[in-house]
């Protein structure tokens, strides 16, 4: 899908994790946990939950339940996925924590204009950038809809609750959200 | 299937029955597997977008046990090797210290990352051990205990001792089983190379203020970042 243009420094520490090295798994953990424990608590909101499942991630990765292959994406894309999913398997498991109230505030996300500069490296290699603009594309609503079920990972209910909108419209919103995003990001 | 549900799959927006639905289908279409594949790879980019958050300094030494209790009993070297990697990490932490790296962005700058000293303080013929991080800047000490407490510890308390010019000077009662998080009460002279060492004292810890009991562990502070 994206193809990267160069060769990623992140690949061969994977493959080198893979054969059991420690200290590749060493050094993949020191440049990657801040991204992923960043994810973690963002959604999970709590610290102690988010080290846990941090450490959970990376002992995945060591023991190969996980495993990188170059279709998953660039590897610090795979990484952040595996951290979102392991954040969404507890929020499922272990109900969801009320954040305080700026946490959740929708205007403290990255990409809103007024928000915080995202990470330009993460910018430039991980299509930040692109997304972004794709996501201006978007109406408010949709944009809204697809960037709190990324960040909170609410479900299509708990979306139209937060909203305190209809779940046939708010289903609309991030379907039509989706869809539009798609064919911008496709079409390069 | 369409595509736009497999987007909704990776944001974690369907139900369970829904989750299972997809899972189903994706399982028998590799079309539609590529499509998840390419939303994870699109979404990611808002969770990187994050300011990154360095975990704790205990948080690797945590991992290195959890992979280690699968893992033949380690040898007291392979626990300095976690602990030399832990240094390491610290040191190196990380990410953006490398040369090859464009300038950092600001924030990290804003906030460079306070001297940290790590000591793993192992007591002989036993598994007890401790993993002691002392942040001086921020007048913070964490203990994380590991091992089998000895049971002839048991109605003693561990205290742990830092060795300065002037004598020990006591850092505190530490546990023996999990961790402990507390400020410093006062600026100490933490250095590479201190000692640090867990005498065995009365509960609630020396009554004089210097070690009483038996020493059964010392050990040199390492810089660690």
């Amino acid at each position: 899908v994206n193809a990267p243009a160069a060769a990623d420094p992140l690949e061969p520490l994977l493959a080198a994790v893979a054969r059991g090295d420690n200290a590749a798994f060493a050094e993949l953990y020191a440049r990657t946990s801040p991204r992923l424990l960043a994810i973690l608590r963002r959604m999970l909101k709590r610290n102690d939950w988010a080290e846990e499942a941090l450490q959970d991630c990376y002992l995945r990765i060591w023991r190969r339940s996980e495993s990188y292959a170059p279709d998953r994406g660039a590897p610090l894309a795979w990484l952040a996925t595996i951290a979102r999913y392991r954040a969404l398997d507890l929020i499922r498991a272990r109900g969801r924590q009320a954040g305080d109230a700026q946490d959740e505030d929708v205007a403290e996300l990255p990409l809103a204009d007024e928000g915080p500069a995202p990470d330009e490296h993460a910018s430039r290699e991980q299509g930040l950038d692109r997304l972004r603009q794709c996501l201006q594309g978007l109406s408010d609503e949709q944009r809204r809809s697809v960037l709190l079920s990324y960040y909170e990972g609410y479900t299509h209910t708990e979306l139209a609750d937060r909203l305190a909108a209809p779940l046939g419209t708010v289903k609309s919103w991030v379907r039509r959200g989706l869809t539009q995003l798609r064919a911008c990001l496709e079409a390069v | 299937m369409d595509p736009v549900t497999a987007g909704e799959y990776a944001l974690g927006l369907l139900d369970e029955a829904g989750r299972r639905e997809f899972e189903q289908a994706a399982a028998r279409d590799p079309q539609l597997q590529r499509e998840l594949r390419a939303w994870e790879a699109r979404l990611a980019a808002l969770g990187l977008a994050l300011k990154p958050v360095a975990p704790s300094p205990l948080a690797w030494l945590r991992l290195q046990r959890a992979i280690g209790a699968a893992r033949p009993p380690a040898r007291p070297t392979q626990a300095w090797a976690a602990l030399a990697t832990a240094a390491a990490l610290l040191l190196g932490f990380g990410w953006y210290r490398e040369a090859s790296r464009p300038a950092p962005p600001p924030m990290v700058l804003a906030q460079p990352a306070p001297t940290v000293y790590v000591a793993l303080l192992q007591v002989p013929q036993s598994t007890m051990n401790w993993t002691v991080s002392v942040t001086p800047d921020k007048g913070e000490l964490a203990v994380l205990a590991g091992g089998e407490p000895p049971a002839a510890a048991a109605a003693l308390d561990a205290e742990l001792w830092l060795i300065t010019d002037e004598g020990p000077v006591s850092l505190g009662v530490i546990p023996k089983t999990g961790e402990l998080h507390r400020a410093l009460l006062s600026r100490l002279p933490v250095a590479t190379g201190r000692t640090l060492a867990v005498s065995l004292e009365p509960r609630g810890g020396s009554p004089s203020g210097k070690p009483t009991g038996p020493v059964v562990t010392s050990s040199a502070l390492l810089r660690a970042g």
